[in-house]
Parts: C-alpha cells; sequence; structure tokens
C-alpha cells in the first residue's frame, strides 16, 4: 500500500516538475522572442489616396516651423499640395479618434500658380522658415516660395534664377544659408522631352532681408564632376560646414564629392573603395554624431552602407543578418535621427514577405526594425504587395520619423499613405564635453532626450588596467524625467559614483528610455546611447628633465615624456622660481602661480621655453604630468637655468660693425654702432 | 703679409701665368685673347663655405648656397675686367657666455661686391674649352641678427679663382645661330669656377670671412 502511495506520489510530483519546466521554457522562449525582434509603431496620418483616393503617389513630408507638408499626385499627373498643422498629427493619446479625413487643412491652392493641368511639383523644401516649390509651370522650371502659411489660397512669391529658362527644378536643399538649387536636364518624359543632358547646381546668394529672389542666384563650377561623367546630383548632407553630394555615374560609379564653405566648386571625397562600376549611384547620404554614412545602390549586391572619415575614406559596413539579395534592397532613404541610422528600402512587389523594411544602423551592426501600424480595427494592413516605400523624414528636434507609402495599383483602400513613428527617445549627451573622458573622483552624465518619462542609466562594461579581472558586477541607476512642453528641454543627469565600485578602470555605460512604460510589451525598442569613462586615481610617473638651456628671456627646458597606463597624459606643468645666487635650488618651494601648462600636443618632442623672464637672473625649474583625469606626478628633479641673450659671430669676436650701405636690402633700424652691453 | 705685398705678388703671379702661357705655346698659336668684345653677363649659382672654426660652429649649415650676377668685358685685350655682385646667408644658433649652447637663433647675411682681372687661355674664336685664371678685390657686407641688436658693416679682401668655360654652341648650332641672330649673342658658355677668398681686411679684422666658393655659371658672349 506504502509502495503504491509513493508511486502515485512519485508521478504527481513528476507531472508538476514538468509543468513548472515547461513553463519556464515557455516563459523564456517568447522572452527571446519579445527581445529579438524589437518593434517600430506608427500610426496612419492619412486617410488613404486623400480626398478622392486617387492620390496614389506622394512625396516625403516636410516640416515649416509649425506646419508639415507633402505633395500627392495622381495616376494623370495632377498635383496636389496638403498641409497638416504638426500638433494635429495623431499620438499615442489619440490616434484610435484621429480623424484623417478632418485633421489635415484644405489643400493650399495651386491654380494661381498655373494651369492646374499642366502642373507638376518637382521639389520641395523648408529653407528659413518658409517653404519652397520646384515646379514645371507650361514646361518651365520655376522655384516659388510659400509667403503665408495660414493663407491656403497660396500667395507664392516667385523667386527662381532668372537663368533657369530650360529644365527640371529636380531637387531643393537647404545648407548653411544657402538654398541650392540642383537643376538638372533630364532628356527623357514623363516630365518632358527634348531637353538636352546635363545638370547644374545653383546656390542662392546673401539677400536683402535674407529671402533669395530672381537676382541672388549663382551657378556653381561643375566641369570637374561633369568631367568624370556624372549624371545627377541624387543626395545632398552637410557635415560640420562641408556640403557632401551623392551623384549618378553610370561609367565609373556613383560618386560623393564635397563643396566646402566658400568654395565654388566641388571635389572629390569618395575613394577607390566606392569605385565598383555596379555601384550605379548614392542615391542617399546621412549623418549621425558628426559621421557621414552613404548607401550605394550596387546592381549586383544591392544596396549598400558605407561610412566616411576623412583619413580612411569610405568603409562598407557589414551586416550580419545582411541578404545579398537584390530584389529587396532598392534604398529608399536614408535619415539620421538621433544617434541611429535609419536606412528605408523597398522590395520586388512579387515578394510574399513584408515588402517594407527598415534597418536600424546602431554600434555599426544592421538591426531589422519590424514596422508595426499602431492600427485601430477597421484599418487595412499596413503592408502588403501593393505598397510601397517612397521615402523617410525626420523631426528631429521631437524624434518622429515619417513614413511614407505609396500603391502601385489604384484602389480605393491604397494610395498614398504618411506615417508617423511613436515618439523616439533621441538622447544627446550634453556633458561631458568630451567623451570618452578620464576622471579621478565621483563623476555625472548630463544628457537632453525628446522623450520624457523613466530613463535607465547602466553599466555595462568594465576593463581593469591590467586587462585582467572578470567583470562582474552591474550597476542600474535609474532616472525619472517628467515630461516637458517643449521636449528640447527635457534634460536628465546621473551620478555615476554607485559606477566605481570596480576600482579603477575603462568603464562603458548606456542611457535608454525604460521600455517597462511602453503602452505595448512589443515596443522594446529603447535607442541607448551608450558612454565610457575612465576611473583613474593613481598619478603618473614623474617626467625626467633633462636639460635646461637659456635663450634671450627664456628658457628651454627638455624633458623624457612620461606615460601613464589608465587615462593617458593629458599635459605636463613647467614651474619655475627666481632664486637668488647663493640660494639651495633643491630648497625651493613652487607656487601655482609659476607654472606653465603645456598641452600634450604642444610638448610632442618633450621641449618647451619658457618665456618673458629676466636675464639673468638664476632660476630652478622641474616639470611635472598630468594625467587625463586630473593626477599630477611628483615634481621632477629640479635644475637650474639663467637666461642670457646668445652671443652670434659677431660677439665672439669683437666685432662691432661700421657703416653700412642700407639700399643693399631693406633695413628697418638705422645704423648700430656696435652692440650694448 | 701686409696688403701691399700680397698685391704686388699677386700681379707677379698674373704677369708669370701670362708668360708662361706664351712659353708654352708658340706664336703661330699666340693668346686670341678674350672673346667679351662687349660686356657679357653671367648668372651663377654657387656654395660659399667659409673656413673660420668660430663661424662655423655657430653656423652648422655652412655650406650654404649663394647667387652671384656678374659683368664682364675684354679689357685689356687679353685679360678680361669683370664686376660681380652676390650674396648668401646663414642661420644658426648662438652661444652663452660660459660657452654653452643658447636657444637664441642667428642669421647672417652677407652681400658680396667684386672686382677682378681674369686671363682666359683661348687660342682660337671657336675654342670649346677655355680655361682661365684670374683675382681681384672684394668688398662684403655683412649682417648679423640675433636677439640683441643686428651688428652690421663692410669687410674687404682679395680672391683667387681658377676656371673653366665650356662652349655650348656645338650641342644645338642653328638654336646658336639663331641667338645670335635674334638677341646678338656671339657664344654662350657653361663655366665652372673655383675661387679662395680671403675676406679679413687684409689680415687687420678679427671677423675672417675667407673661404671657398664653387660656382657654376650661364656666360652669354655679346
Amino acid at each position: 500500500m506504502i509502495k503504491k502511495m509513493n508511486k502515485t506520489m512519485n508521478k504527481t510530483m513528476n507531472k508538476k516538475l514538468i509543468t513548472i519546466v515547461s513553463t519556464c521554457l515557455i516563459f523564456l522562449l517568447l522572452s527571446q522572442v519579445w527581445a529579438a525582434n524589437p518593434s517600430m509603431y506608427f500610426y496612419l496620418c492619412n486617410e488613404p489616396g486623400f480626398d478622392s483616393s486617387a492620390d496614389i503617389y506622394g512625396s516625403a513630408p516636410v516640416i515649416v516651423g509649425d506646419w508639415l507638408y507633402l505633395y500627392t499626385w495622381t495616376e494623370e499627373n495632377k498635383y496636389s499640395l496638403w498641409q497638416i498643422k504638426r500638433g494635429n498629427l495623431p499620438s499615442e493619446e489619440n490616434f484610435s479618434s484621429f480623424d484623417r479625413k478632418e485633421a489635415w487643412e484644405e489643400k493650399i491652392d495651386l491654380s494661381t500658380l498655373g494651369d492646374p493641368n499642366k502642373l507638376i511639383i518637382t521639389a520641395m523644401c523648408e529653407y528659413k522658415d518658409d517653404l519652397y516649390l520646384g515646379l514645371k509651370i507650361d514646361n518651365q522650371p520655376s522655384l516659388r516660395r510659400l509667403d503665408d502659411p495660414n493663407d491656403n489660397e497660396g500667395s507664392w512669391a516667385k523667386v527662381g534664377p532668372t537663368g533657369l529658362s530650360s529644365g527640371t527644378i529636380r531637387a531643393l536643399y537647404s545648407f548653411n544659408d544657402h538654398l541650392y538649387n540642383d537643376h538638372l536636364y533630364m532628356e527623357t518624359s514623363p516630365l518632358s522631352t527634348g531637353e538636352a543632358a546635363g545638370f547644374s547646381l545653383w546656390s542662392s546668394k546673401e539677400a536683402e532681408g535674407d529671402k533669395p529672389d530672381s537676382q541672388d542666384w549663382e551657378t556653381l563650377q561643375l566641369k570637374t564632376m561633369t568631367d568624370r561623367g556624372n549624371k545627377a546630383i541624387l543626395s545632398f548632407q552637410p557635415l560640420g560646414s562641408t556640403l557632401f553630394l551623392g551623384t549618378e555615374n553610370l561609367s565609373r560609379g556613383g560618386e560623393v564629392w564635397q563643396l566646402k564653405e566658400g568654395e565654388k566648386s566641388p571635389s572629390r571625397a569618395s575613394t577607390d573603395s566606392l569605385i565598383d562600376k555596379n555601384n550605379l549611384s548614392i542615391p542617399c547620404l546621412a549623418e549621425i554624431e558628426n559621421q557621414l554614412f552613404a548607401v550605394t545602390q550596387n546592381s549586383s549586391k544591392g544596396a549598400q552602407i558605407w561610412s566616411y572619415t576623412q583619413k580612411q575614406g569610405f568603409l562598407e559596413v557589414e551586416a550580419d543578418s545582411w541578404e545579398a539579395d537584390v530584389k529587396r534592397h532598392t534604398p529608399i532613404s536614408l535619415q539620421g535621427l538621433g544617434s541611429y541610422l535609419f536606412l528605408g528600402f523597398d522590395s520586388e512587389f512579387d515578394s510574399e514577405e513584408e515588402p517594407l523594411r527598415m534597418l536600424n544602423l546602431w554600434d555599426t551592426k544592421l538591426k531589422s526594425i519590424p514596422l508595426v501600424p499602431r492600427q485601430v480595427k477597421d484599418d487595412q494592413p499596413f503592408l502588403d504587395a501593393n505598397n510601397q516605400l517612397c521615402g523617410l523624414a525626420k523631426d528631429q528636434d521631437n524624434g518622429f520619423l515619417y513614413l511614407c507609402t505609396q500603391s502601385t495599383t489604384q484602389s480605393t483602400t491604397q494610395g498614398f499613405k504618411l506615417w508617423k513613428s511613436t515618439q523616439l527617445a533621441m538622447i544627446t549627451i550634453t556633458s561631458p564635453a568630451e567623451r570618452p573622458w578620464a576622471t579621478n573622483q565621483d563623476t555625472s552624465i548630463s544628457w537632453k532626450t525628446t522623450k520624457g518619462g523613466d530613463y535607465v542609466v547602466c553599466l555595462t562594461d568594465f576593463t581593469d588596467p591590467n586587462h585582467t579581472l572578470p567583470y562582474s558586477s552591474r550597476s542600474l541607476n535609474k532616472i525619472i524625467i517628467e515630461s516637458s512642453p517643449t521636449p528640447q528641454s527635457t534634460v536628465g543627469t546621473a551620478i555615476l559614483v554607485s559606477f566605481l565600485s570596480e576600482g579603477e578602470g575603462t568603464y562603458r555605460g548606456e542611457i535608454f528610455w525604460d521600455t517597462n512604460q511602453a503602452p505595448s510589451a512589443k515596443d522594446q525598442y529603447n535607442y541607448p546611447v551608450q558612454f565610457a569613462f575612465v576611473y583613474d586615481c593613481t598619478p603618473p610617473p614623474k617626467p625626467i628633465l633633462q636639460s635646461v638651456s637659456p635663450g634671450n628671456e627664456s628658457l628651454t627646458l627638455q624633458w623624457t615624456q612620461a606615460k601613464d597606463k589608465l587615462s593617458g597624459i593629458a599635459y605636463y606643468y613647467l614651474y619655475y622660481q627666481a632664486i637668488a645666487e647663493e640660494e639651495d635650488p633643491n630648497a625651493v618651494t613652487f607656487s601655482v602661480g609659476e607654472r606653465k601648462k603645456i598641452s600634450l600636443s604642444e610638448a610632442e618632442d618633450g621641449e618647451d621655453e619658457i618665456n618673458d623672464l629676466t636675464n639673468y637672473q638664476r632660476y630652478a625649474v622641474a616639470v611635472s604630468a598630468v594625467d587625463a583625469a586630473g593626477n599630477e606626478s611628483e615634481l621632477s628633479d629640479l635644475e637650474v637655468g639663467t637666461p642670457e641673450p646668445g652671443q652670434g659671430l659677431m660677439d665672439l669676436v669683437g666685432e662691432k660693425g661700421n657703416c653700412f650701405i642700407h639700399w643693399l636690402w631693406p633695413i628697418e633700424k638705422s645704423i648700430i654702432q656696435g652692440r650694448q652691453p | 703679409m701686409t696688403m701691399t705685398r700680397k698685391a704686388i705678388l699677386t700681379c707677379l703671379w698674373m704677369v708669370y701665368s701670362l708668360s708662361l702661357s706664351l712659353l708654352l705655346f708658340p706664336s703661330d698659336r699666340a693668346l686670341a685673347g678674350s672673346s667679351l668684345t662687349h660686356p657679357s653677363p653671367s648668372f651663377w649659382a654657387g656654395a660659399y663655405i667659409p673656413k673660420d672654426e668660430t663661424l662655423r660652429s655657430i653656423y652648422p649649415d655652412y655650406e650654404r648656397g649663394a647667387g652671384f650676377l656678374e659683368l664682364s668685358w675684354g679689357w685689356p685685350w687679353v685679360f678680361e675686367t669683370s664686376l660681380g655682385l652676390g650674396g648668401s646667408y646663414f642661420r644658426g644658433e648662438t652661444f652663452s657666455a660660459d660657452g654653452s649652447t643658447n636657444t637664441d637663433k642667428a642669421l647672417l647675411s652677407l652681400g658680396l661686391g667684386y672686382l677682378q682681372l681674369c686671363a682666359p687661355f683661348r687660342y682660337s674664336q671657336e675654342q670649346w674649352v677655355v680655361p682661365y685664371l684670374g683675382g681681384g678685390l672684394d668688398l662684403w657686407g655683412f649682417r648679423e641678427k640675433t636677439e640683441k641688436d643686428p651688428i652690421e658693416g663692410y669687410i674687404y679682401g682679395y680672391h683667387y679663382l681658377a676656371g673653366l668655360r665650356i662652349l655650348l654652341d656645338w650641342l644645338e648650332p642653328k638654336a646658336a645661330y639663331r641667338l645670335y641672330q635674334d638677341q646678338g649673342i656671339k657664344n654662350t658658355y657653361l663655366v665652372l669656377e673655383a675661387r679662395t677668398c680671403t675676406i679679413d681686411d687684409f689680415s687687420t679684422r678679427k671677423l675672417n670671412l675667407s673661404g671657398t666658393v664653387y660656382k657654376l655659371g650661364l656666360l652669354c658672349e655679346f
């Protein structure tokens, strides 16, 4: 009986054990799934195809002040210009009640520009808080500025250059106080026929009232670009004070050119690594954290992403999950938002899989983002084979990404759609200014972000000076930032004292928006920003002062450079103190007022001079090294030097000079009769 | 050696050279004399190498380039009289009073002027190689600039030289003829010269700029 009871108990225990284990496994699996597929949510902003659902095609939106603009067109090439106040776009709070028809203002009347049936919009951009449109009216190119955004009857100022009489305004780009107008002559229809090939780049000049008009344009010299076979400029991206241009070149492959501030002619920036004749064009350029990225369209490999540095030129960014499938990798747009790069690309329509793809470039590892619509119940599917990605745009200040899709076939449920992402927490570290940084005491980090809420600052890695200790601890520091009406002022500060428990070494951490507060469990994209610093409390070894050489009112010190293993030497102090003839230099006490700071770059050779001394006065001198964390070494051994003017040949031989004819070469001073002692 | 003694010795030496040449070469191949019937310019680049140890210690890059411009003409008939100008400069480091190095920099600029007499050993109008000997008087201006006020002055001396003229016309006779037709240049010579200069005010000054000058130039004979 007891044996039977035992057997039953064992069976029950086993069942329970199996249940517990399998439940754990399921949760583990699900958590992995959720963790592996963080998604990006988008709200649909308009009724597909707008009014009549005939607006199948559309442009990426442009933000001008409080307004968002975009233009659409039908299969019959009837163009419409739409505007909406940014505050009226859908958000997490209102997306389910958002009225996609009513929210949009009446479209701007374009009839004042000409016959709507003969009007084509070819480009659009924002420049100094005004909207500019590139148009073709009766086959003539025209550049117009919208004078009053509140007046949707459309009051347009004609501002294009007077020399612009044919061709097409292909692109408009504003950069560094200039409006660039890429004027492309196109050979083929549908926009025009019979026009000559070639392209030109116009730049607006300084204008009265800062608004260009038809007199304020000049063309840039593009001969070097066209001589190399470049057919068009497809992309623009400023980086610092340089404007980078991506071209189409069917003979040599697409190239990247740069136009520096004040120059009238671009120079080539791309290196041979980009020279692959299958890299037909560079349709997209973007910048994040002062680094330039380019996308090439390669006829055999599909899209490729390149990062640019001035030293190494362009280097291909390798993607672990990249699939070399040409059909799926036609780049549409590259946008840098915060510290993230988004690449939108499209695939062939015969693919049954998700036709729209977006890649998020983070830490140079390409991660694919599943796109999830925040749709109400009856919405049509976000993505299907008829939907084509046609553009990406960004609102950098507020952390929104806009995605545009257009339909390849006319249907009542398709048509052009504008999607707005959930607010992304774009984190920008504001201090310390220099990163990575070094410290020998408690340190803190500050940042600003586009989104309020909870933020997590955590330690991710630690390396000790000898690279021997295994990393053991993980410190989490949760910071709460209150939401603010103006996202730009949303800031956070974290004191990293709890991080330093590992001791001296290199720390790495990250800041990210706490996804536990996300409205959906799937919305796990937290866009972390990483940082690193060195904790160093040990002063460097003292430098060795090798020699002190006198000069006129100066002393030149030469020393052996010190080495600091952890944070590195940042600068040196040269100490000097006047001493009497009989005074023992070793008894000297230096004061901080009598020292000269020499940066590492200035003291590359371990030599520098102290100026503004008194000739024939004895000085005690010494050197100390300071590492990047602020730890100062001991003083080197003291040396004594006496500044004095050097003696040349004439002094040594006792030559005093005599009358000399000045006109043989220019002499500023009058005749000198010997030297003063 | 006094100046007078040196001048006399120089003249004697020149007479001796002329005599020797007349002795060595019979009268039917007597010296044709100078071919410079008109003032002829020559342009030179060279190197001035001073002898003075103090100068060399202060100006270690003492093998400095120098430039010269010379105008020569045949007078009297056998000899050539030349007037020349030139210049050079040196960069160096100074010394402290105790003899140790000083970080102050020094710049020594030299401007040369000279008058000289040369005897070319030319026996025919179209002689390809014409050696010559000569000597002359120099006046050098100097200016040394350190952190202190500059010291400038002049110093004079003498030099003697030996050189070689190589006729270039035979390389391109047509071009030479065209040059003669257009510019009036009869002959063009590549000239190499070495001269020894004693520039110490005939031993009355402590400052000694004596040295050797090696020159390479182009002489255009009008």
